[in-house]
């Protein structure tokens, strides 16, 4: 007996996926827990396995569509069966729409006035095939005239070349050719009367569209809920970074640490900021409506930038690991993130987050609160200054931390106390190391 | 310099290429007491003897076989066709043992084997004896297809194709046999797949090869004279093609156009159309045209066989066209 397969939930946040791509096609014999497809969920591409044993009778979602949880994917089944009843019953089921809001969050379904903008008609000049293909720009506000019956405007791929490279509106451009075709001489005329820019090998840039992926669509929807419902404020502090940056050193030169296994100063903040979670409690919690959870676990994200994105694997019980533990477990997490081979019980559920820029070499920044935790640390770059010392002045080097906070859960006082702990562990280091 | 005929420039071709290797040999109708029923083995078979000058039945396909046969145990021959309409009859040998022997032996037996005659329109043969043979042969991998235009390139690639270890199509033309141009004194050959710039022109490229060329190098004079500035490719091989040479040109004068003698559909100007849209597409001013034969037999009646040709006038109207 055929059975209709779904699409899975493939993390506690997915509410719709993306065929991203088929591993079995029609025919092929499938048994449980073979993987089928990859799906692209909230912030990863996942695998989705098969359940029953059997022949893919019916492939019904094609790649590259994205579907509810639960939505009819492929029928499996007994090679030869009639499946036809429960294709239509498939079919039916399948929601028509291309795109459907994202998931995660609460998002508003589209107002009466977006719907309207939706169902515009097109504008009444739209641009050939050819013409997008060779990305030439049409003025909207163009007269129609004869040769521009059906939007198309006749060139020769030459002169469109041409076109293209000197920045001219092919609308602008009288042809000379068969049927009014433009060719290459009439945009050297053009070019001749003054149009166009003469001579210029300007290029001018189009406007392009960028289909939102399931990553960038989560984005949206958390930084945007983030920053428009929680009363961030923010505390800045510059520590002297002098006690890290050679602590960091002397342990990557005496433990003769190379390459990929080489401490970084982030490795050490990340330490830091573990043990003090552990001592200002108030900071690792989190604002529950009705009340606050204080997590007994002090699991810290690590904001990753990847291809398209950005997403925070966690360092589970970073209060519990060594610095050398903690750094091998972030570049593990961070080269998995950049594979899209992240797992959702990986990237979801913290107390913390750390988010650094400072390879960048941007000196301060704030950060958003990634929900539901209650701050997130931004990291700067080392700076080398001139600093006061016991009245001289002196070279220094410091770095400068941002800590966003939660005003519903952290206070001004509270979030001071978290910052000077982490001046204490920071700028006498070999706490991080015994700690 | 020496100017020869066309004849007399594959004749030489060939004793060249005789005088060193014995293991070529010239076999066909009337090669040899006749001097070949164009005259092209003129004075061979007093010069090599019977052994390697031989006369055969009206027998192509019993012939091409004996040929393949012997290319198979190390000989090299040349069989001539006394003109490519007969090879039909021997058109299974060619393709399906010739042209497939050395991949179906992993490379055992390569076929060092020329085919050689007569091909195109002679003038007044009618419908069974004017037909033009290269896309026929193109079509299949394993055959180079050669079809020189000049005396010179008959000899140069002529002695190409008897070195070469695999079957050529050497199409020669009725027409161009009493031709004369000047052939260099001393030893030369000419490598496939290198097309000869015949003129050089900066409106349009016109590519072409054999008799085709009878009447576009006249057509671009006259084309000069009003202004009209043709470069004239003849390819000369058409398997291998020189697609560079093509595609530099097009590069240069934005337009082509393909003439040709055989007919139009499936010819072999459709590949090279097809070729040139496909790699010189950003470059094109105008579509690829082609001037081909007419879509007909070919009548017997001479001021109609004219009509059904391409032409000077022909190619001077389109070119014209194209560039309107």
């Amino acid at each position: 007996m055929a059975k209709i397969a779904e699409m899975t939930q493939l993390s506690p946040t997915m509410s719709e996926g993306k065929i991203v791509r088929w591993l079995k096609k029609s025919g092929d014999s499938v048994s449980p827990g073979e993987i089928i497809a990859e799906v692209e969920t909230d912030k990863a591409v996942m695998e989705m396995e098969a359940f029953e044993t059997g022949v893919i009778l019916e492939i019904l979602a094609q790649e590259g569509s994205l579907l509810p949880v639960g939505a009819p994917v492929a029928i499996i089944g007994k090679s030869g069966e009639d499946i036809s009843a429960l294709v239509e019953t498939a079919r039916k089921s399948i929601p028509s729409k291309k795109e459907s809001a994202p998931s995660v969050g609460t998002v508003a379904a589209p107002s009466v006035s977006e719907k309207k903008a939706e169902a515009r008609p097109q504008e009444s000049i739209s641009p050939s095939p050819q013409e997008i293909e060779s990305e030439v720009s049409i003025s909207a506000s163009r007269k129609e005239s004869k040769r521009h019956q059906g939007g198309l405007i006749k060139a020769s791929p030459l002169a469109k070349n041409l076109a293209l490279q000197n920045g001219i509106d092919l609308g602008e451009v009288v042809g000379s050719g068969p049927d009014g075709r433009i060719l290459k001489r009439d945009i050297l005329a053009f070019q001749e009367t003054g149009g166009g820019k003469k001579g210029s090998s300007f290029v001018k840039p189009q406007d392009r569209k960028i289909e939102l992926t399931g990553m960038r669509k989560t984005i949206a929807t958390r930084l945007a809920h983030s920053t428009s419902t929680i009363p961030h404020f923010y505390l800045t502090l510059e520590i002297d970074a002098y006690p890290i940056d050679n602590l960091r050193n002397s342990i990557n030169k005496d433990l003769k640490l190379e390459g990929q296994n080489k401490i970084s100063v982030n490795d050490l903040i990340l330490k830091a900021c573990s043990l003090c979670l552990r001592e200002v409690p108030e900071v690792n919690s989190s604002w529950r409506e009705d009340h606050i959870l204080q997590h007994g676990r002090v699991d810290i994200g690590v904001a990753v930038s990847i291809e398209g994105g950005l997403i925070t694997p966690y360092v589970r019980d970073a209060d519990r690991k060594s610095v050398v533990e903690i750094s091998h477990e972030i570049k593990e997490l961070a080269s998995r993130a950049r594979e899209r081979k992240l797992k959702p019980g990986e990237y979801t559920d913290g107390t913390f987050t750390v988010s650094n820029l400072g390879m960048f070499g941007i000196s301060s920044f704030t950060a958003v609160i990634n929900e539901p935790e209650a701050a997130i640390l931004a990291v700067g770059s080392l700076v080398e200054k001139a600093v006061i010392k016991d009245d001289n002045l002196v070279a220094g080097k410091t770095l400068t931390v941002t800590l966003s906070c939660d005003h519903r859960v952290v206070d001004g006082a509270t979030g001071a106390r978290f910052l000077s702990a982490f001046r204490e562990f920071t700028e006498h280091p070999l706490r991080l190391l015994t700690g | 310099m020496a100017v020869l005929t066309y004849r007399e420039a594959l004749n030489r071709a060939m004793c060249e290429e005789m005088d060193k290797d014995p293991n070529i040999f010239l076999m066909g109708e009337e090669v040899g007491h006749y001097d070949g029923a164009y005259k092209v083995s003129q004075g061979m078979l007093a010069k090599y003897g019977e052994k390697r000058v031989i006369d055969t039945p009206i027998s192509e396909n019993g012939f091409a076989g004996v040929g393949i046969g012997a290319a198979m145990v190390g000989l090299r021959p040349i069989i001539e066709f006394m003109t490519w309409n007969f090879s039909l009859v021997a058109i299974d040998q060619i393709i399906n043992s010739a042209a497939k022997m050395n991949y179906m032996s992993a490379g055992q037996f390569p076929i060092p084997i020329v085919f050689r005659g007569a091909g195109g329109a002679g003038g007044r043969l009618a419908a069974q004896h004017s037909q033009s043979f290269e896309s026929w042969y193109a079509h299949i991998p394993g055959l180079k297809v050669i079809a020189p235009y000049s005396p010179a390139d008959a000899c140069g690639l002529l002695k190409t194709a008897i070195r070469d270890n695999n079957p050529t199509i050497f199409i020669e033309s009725e027409v161009l046999y009493g031709s004369r141009g000047e052939v260099p004194d001393q030893e030369y050959s000419i490598p496939f797949g290198k097309a000869d710039i015949k003129r050089e022109g900066s409106h349009i490229t016109i590519i072409s090869w054999s008799r085709a060329l009878l009447y576009v190098l006249p057509a671009a004079e006259r084309l000069a004279k009003e202004g009209i500035s043709v470069e004239v490719l003849d390819l000369r091989s058409i398997r291998p093609l020189d697609e560079e040479t093509i595609y530099t040109s097009i590069r240069k004068t934005n337009r082509a156009l393909i003439v040709e003698e055989g007919w139009e559909v499936a010819g072999f100007g459709s590949q090279i159309a097809y070729l040139i849209q496909k790699n010189s597409f950003d470059y094109l001013d105008a579509p690829v045209e082609r001037i081909t034969q007419e879509d007909v037999p070919m009548p017997y009646a001479a001021n109609l066989e004219k009509a059904s040709l391409p032409s000077e006038e022909k190619i001077i109207s389109k070119v014209r066209e194209m560039l309107e």
